[in-house]
């Protein structure tokens, strides 16, 4: 089934359809939601609650911009409001030495890309969304900062953490590749 | 690896990958989700057509009684009832003296039964004559002049009797009726018991009647008072007229629906964050409208509303103060004693939050021009009308979550969220008239009414619908 098949079908309430975008986009959504939590099983229920946003507003998807960056869009929105109704009533700013588990010693960087979700899930909550929304999905530190409500610099400062980390964690794996 | 080419390299791949999940399973859930939310829009949709359904069952009640109540008035015409009731007059005056008191009786079948009744008492050759002209008049009326001639002489004066005492109920077969049955049975079966007879009544002080009038009294009884308490209702004639203008003063409550949608089809603004509860609004409506309506029963109206929405808004208003502070995150010993510092910022939010229970006030005029068709039967009339509706804010009060969750507090018009033009919309409605006299009449209406663009704000990714279902009462007044 093509992808305008199943989004007509889809826009139309055709249970067969509905299955179809599941079986075909789910994994890739359900990669972008592991990426902004720590626990898989948030990761589910922010899939579960996009898709269910994107089954009842596919009807207005006017076929502008790609189909699946629509999507991802309502995959992106969904884990932020996950991340921000979890500690919507804390003050606080999270900022606390985070002690990564260590990557499996035969993963590969390039290849692995469970041990890559691995990694960026150790980020630490602000730096991660940061991180995810810079250097993944493509998103301006002026956006980001609309989005997670906060401001432009601090946007910067959580990338610049994030990389930071990456930096020692991925200077551990070429140490490890040295010794082996 | 290096960090550049880490980043480059799960920028372009990472999307790609599929993680593992159970997509079964995963449908299994969603699509319970799905279909329950339809069975929610099911039920809804039910109960209004049930709802619907409950209300014109009451109207078709109340305008079936009203037809035949009005039919057996409207069979005899003024004159023929005149001519008829001195024909039977005459009749009766010559065996019952209190003739003319029965003629008082304001009955709805008083006529037919007290003519009936004048008939029975009269000697037989004059009956046969009088009721053949009296069935001729009255085709409701089964009088047959071969069982009117088996009336016994006690039977005359048991109907003489009720009639002198203007209990004058039901139709004469069911007289005949009582009295052929009782003629089948034995005069000690009928005899009741005296003793449980309260004989103070006027209807049973005559004793030596009761042989034949047991407790079938009753059942006489209950018909009295029924058409006692039944109104007079006589159908109006409505002047004759090309074209009839009225006005029509209307309040209305609404059951509101207001749902947040996006505008731009885009995941951020597609919460609603309401709770079940503030998702109940009502509107109250007062307004005026002019109708005009055509002989052929088509009628087209205009109306001016001004409307009310009340909703309840709790939420928690939150106060955030932001201050980035500065602290060295990173030190890098790069030999010779020098060392890099890697400046980093972070940023020390203070907020206050207080959570508060607010009604917000929405308060528009709205324009409807529209048409229909109306039923005439006799005082009631049904109509089924629809037509289109503009509508223009007045004024907002209040505050309301916006896509972000950030609370906006809604002033006037222009700065407010919402748009004041409220664009164009439709209705449809039911509606209900009674005439209490020529000119005024009172009309209730159920309706169904939507914006089909409505409180936007181009400045925020918010996008809201309402929709309405509700009822008016008002008064009709026709002015020519």
């Amino acid at each position: 089934m093509t992808e305008a098949n199943i989004i007509s079908g889809c826009q139309k309430d055709k249970r067969h359809c509905q299955k179809a975008l599941v079986d075909t986009y789910a994994p890739t959504l359900f990669t972008m939601a592991r990426r902004y939590t720590r626990d898989d099983h948030s990761a589910k229920d922010i899939l579960q609650e996009a898709l269910h946003l994107i089954f009842k507003n596919i009807k207005k998807y006017q076929h502008t911009g790609s189909f699946k960056g629509w999507m991802n869009r309502i995959v992106i929105t969904t884990s932020l409001k996950h991340l921000r109704d979890k500690d919507f009533l804390k003050d606080k700013v999270e900022f606390k030495p985070v002690h990564a588990k260590p990557i499996a010693p035969d993963a590969d960087l390039k290849t692995d890309y469970e041990a890559i979700i691995h990694l960026i899930k150790q980020l630490p909550k602000g730096a991660r969304q940061v991180f995810n929304m810079y250097i993944i999905d493509g998103y301006d530190h002026n956006e980001i900062a609309k989005m997670l409500d906060i401001s432009a610099a601090t946007s910067r400062s959580q990338l610049t953490r994030a990389r930071s980390w990456l930096r020692q964690e991925l200077l551990k794996e070429k140490k490890t590749e040295l010794c082996s | 690896m290096q960090l550049n080419e880490f980043e480059k390299h799960i920028a372009s791949n990472i999307d790609d990958y599929q993680s593992k999940i159970d997509t079964d399973s995963l449908w299994d859930t969603l699509e319970t989700d799905l279909h329950q939310k339809k069975k929610k829009k099911k039920r809804r949709l039910i109960f209004l057509i049930f709802g619907l359904l409950f209300v014109s069952g009451f109207v078709y009640m109340g305008v079936s009684s009203y037809l035949s109540a009005s039919s057996s008035d409207s069979e005899l015409s003024s004159s023929r009832i005149e001519q008829g009731t001195s024909v039977n007059n005459h009749n009766a005056d010559e065996v019952n003296p209190n003739r003319e008191e029965a003629n008082h009786l304001e009955t709805d079948a008083s006529t037919s039964v007290i003519d009936s009744a004048a008939s029975l008492v009269t000697p037989n050759n004059q009956t046969k004559a009088t009721t053949s002209e009296i069935k001729s008049r009255a085709t409701n009326r089964d009088i047959r002049s071969s069982q009117i001639g088996q009336v016994s002489r006690s039977q005359q004066a048991f109907i003489s009797n009720f009639a002198n005492d203007k209990v004058v109920s039901g139709s004469l077969p069911n007289v005949q009726n009582i009295f052929n049955n009782r003629q089948q049975r034995s005069q000690s079966e009928l005899k009741p018991n005296l003793s449980l007879i309260d004989t103070q009544r006027k209807d049973v002080e005559r004793l030596d009647y009761l042989d034949i009038i047991p407790l079938d009294i009753i059942e006489f009884e209950k018909m009295k008072y029924k058409l006692k308490m039944r109104p007079s209702i006589k159908p109006i004639k409505m002047p004759n007229k090309l074209w009839r203008m009225s006005i029509i003063p209307q309040f209305g409550i609404y059951y509101t629906d207001r749902t947040i949608v996006t505008n731009n089809s885009m995941g951020e603004d597609l919460i609603d964050y309401r709770s079940d509860s503030e998702q109940i609004l009502e509107t109250m409506s007062l307004g005026i409208g002019v109708e005009w309506q055509h002989k052929s029963n088509l009628f087209v109206s205009g109306k001016v509303n001004i409307n009310q929405l009340t909703e309840k808004f709790t939420g928690q208003t939150s106060e955030i103060k932001i201050e980035s502070i500065n602290y060295i995150q990173e030190r890098n010993f790069l030999g010779n004693g020098m060392v890099e510092e890697v400046p980093g910022t972070f940023d020390q939010r203070q907020e206050t939050i207080t959570t508060s229970t607010v009604y917000n006030t929405l308060r528009w005029v709205e324009l409807t021009l529209g048409g229909g068709y109306h039923i005439d039967m006799g005082r009631w009339q049904v109509g089924a009308g629809a037509g289109l509706m503009w509508g223009t804010m007045l004024n907002a009060e209040g505050r309301i979550f916006n896509a972000n969750r950030n609370i906006i507090d809604i002033e006037n018009q222009s700065s407010s969220i919402y748009r004041n033009n409220l664009g164009l919309g439709g209705y449809g409605l039911i509606d209900l008239r009674y005439a209490l006299d020529k000119r005024l009449s009172i009309t209730t209406q159920l309706g169904y009414k939507f914006y089909a663009n409505s409180f936007t704000h181009p400045s925020y990714p918010l996008d809201i619908t309402y929709r309405w279902w509700g009822g008016t009462v008002g008064v009709s007044y026709h002015m020519f």
